[in-house]
């Protein structure tokens, strides 16, 4: 991938939290909140990819020890 | 080209299924967070209506009517209650009901046989939405009258409106969060193909040297893998076919040209003696068998390429087999002041074969050990252990480097360009003994060491099951 495609991808993610930030704040209105929910929003995007992360290198792992 | 990439098709395809899912998905939130708020409303108008109605049924006082009137208007609850005719005595909060106005004639039949009613109502006042609900008054089964509270539907409408809205910004979020994971994703895994769809247009022109580097383990890995092996083999193919044809034309002048010059100078008469005339004859009988030989080698190989080579299978003694190959070559073996040793177990089983090819591939096999071994010994041998017969041809000539020995069997294929010159041969002769071996159910071995010699090991089952098939065929 090009540092254009990189460029694209960034621009949607900041897009894209950016909205689900503002319907998560659809009845409170202050900066803080704001971080927060943003913050909470990439912790829960975040976390099925650690979890993924995590079950691959245990298979992985796994494999590699039953290979040797 | 771009509106037919994969990358395009992938990335399409994934947010269409992403869309598929998310709408839906939208849909029943909405509507699952209307029927909520829809129910709560009924559920509270409900409940109140029951209470006022069952007040007023335990007191049933006259002036019942007019006190809950006060109530509702001090508690801000739109209601109206009406008697037993119909007629509307009390009401509170709702411009356009008026008192002495009589309710639908449907509506009190229903409340006399004490059942509840709904209904959506829209105020022409303000032409808003209104939730009604209608309970009779009753007591000791005798209808006194009836109770409606009306709750306006408009927070409700505006509070799904809200969350409508707030259900569309969220899922235009996902829905760009998607576009750039599929963005990524669709480029990730199209990019080995259209690394390898870039390396196979090369090779189809010609470029034979490309190749993809792709390091991953999975099917695309395997398929670089299976891309770079396949140009590996082309590449190695067209070489030796050049090679082969160069060699071949070559082999063939050669040959041609001592079958021109010396008929030239027998047609001429430029010999001086018998004796000359005598050896120019034999050379060129030597050369003509040489020809012969290499036209049927050609031959041999275009109908297995076509696979129309007949085999004659029966059961045979390959000691005997051997024994006459080597019978055929040993004048070579003589005149090269070889040792020619062999040990040939006695009573080997018959193997299912055709036993004129297998005396074409001894024959083809200890030629070339003759062929490229100036002194030393030729050893032969043959022996059954486990159910396969095994027959080994060794020699102590030149050898074959390590390197070299994984494409001896290929065709066309030479060691060295020059030992065709300096041994003859067409290089084709030992293609053709790996090829008659496989096909009557064999297989062959090289073991080589350079200066040392090399050993060429056959193996034939002769199991059980061997003979029965021979047997049914």
């Amino acid at each position: 991938m090009k540092r254009l495609d990189w460029v694209i991808v960034l621009l949607l993610l900041v897009v894209g939290l950016s909205c689900l930030t503002m319907s998560a704040m659809m009845y409170t209105d202050s900066t803080r909140s704001y971080f927060t929910n943003f913050l909470q929003i990439c912790l829960w995007i975040g976390l099925p990819a650690v979890g993924g992360g995590l079950i691959y290198y245990v298979i992985k792992g796994t494999r590699k020890r039953r290979d040797s | 080209m771009i509106r037919n990439s994969i990358v395009l098709k992938l990335g399409g395809t994934i947010l269409l299924l992403f869309l598929m899912v998310l709408l839906p998905l939208g849909f029943v939130i909405d509507r699952a967070f209307s029927e909520f708020y829809y129910s709560e409303v009924r559920t509270e108008i409900d409940d109140l209506s029951s209470r006022y109605a069952e007040s007023m049924a335990v007191t049933n006082h006259s002036q019942q009517p007019y006190m809950i009137e006060m109530m509702a208007e001090f508690s801000n609850i739109k209601l109206y209650i009406v008697d037993t005719r119909g007629e509307i005595v009390a009401q509170s909060g709702i411009p356009s009901t008026v008192k002495g106005s009589s309710i639908p004639a449907n509506e009190l039949r229903t409340l006399s046989r004490g059942k509840s009613l709904e209904k959506e109502w829209i105020e022409p006042s303000d032409n808003l939405r209104y939730l009604v609900s209608g309970k009779p008054i009753m007591a000791e089964n005798q209808f006194y009258g009836g109770v409606y509270v009306v709750s306006s539907l408009e927070t409700m409408d505006q509070s799904v409106e809200r969350i409508r809205s707030m259900l569309w910004l969220s899922g235009m979020g996902a829905f760009f969060l998607a576009l750039a994971f599929t963005y990524v994703l669709s480029k990730k895994l199209s990019n080995p193909l259209i690394q390898m769809e870039k390396a196979t247009r090369k090779i189809a022109k010609g470029d034979l040297k490309t190749r993809v580097s792709l390091e991953s383990k999975d099917e695309i890995g395997s398929l670089a893998q299976s891309i770079n092996d396949l140009a590996f083999d082309l590449q190695k193919y067209r070489e030796s076919k050049s090679e082969f044809l160069s060699n071949i034309s070559h082999e063939l002048r050669t040959p041609m040209t001592s079958l021109k010059g010396y008929s030239k100078v027998l047609k001429e008469k430029l010999y001086e003696t018998e004796e000359e005339k005598e050896q120019y004859l034999d050379i060129m009988h030597q050369e003509s068998i040489r020809l012969t030989r290499m036209i049927g080698d050609l031959f041999e190989l275009s109908k297995m390429e076509e696979s129309k080579l007949e085999f004659h299978y029966e059961w045979i003694d390959l000691s005997e087999v051997m024994n006459s190959a080597i019978r055929t070559v040993k004048w070579k073996i003589e005149e090269k002041g070889l040792v020619m040793q062999d040990h040939i177990q006695d009573d080997l089983t018959y193997v299912y074969c055709d036993g004129h090819r297998m005396a074409q591939v001894f024959i083809n096999l200890l030629e070339n050990a003759i062929r490229y071994t100036e002194q030393g010994t030729i050893l032969v041998e043959m022996l059954e252990e486990d159910d396969v017969v095994k027959i080994s041809i060794e020699d102590t000539g030149i050898g074959i480097p390590e390197e070299e020995l994984d494409y001896i069997f290929e065709r066309f294929y030479r060691v060295e360009k020059s030992r065709s010159r300096e041994f003859g041969g067409t290089g084709l002769g030992l293609s053709i003994v790996k090829n008659l071996i496989e096909q009557q159910g064999g297989s062959i071995q090289v073991f080589s060491e350079v200066v040392k010699g090399t050993r060429f090991e056959i193996i034939f089952p002769v199991s059980s099951d061997t003979a029965k098939e021979g047997e049914e065929e």
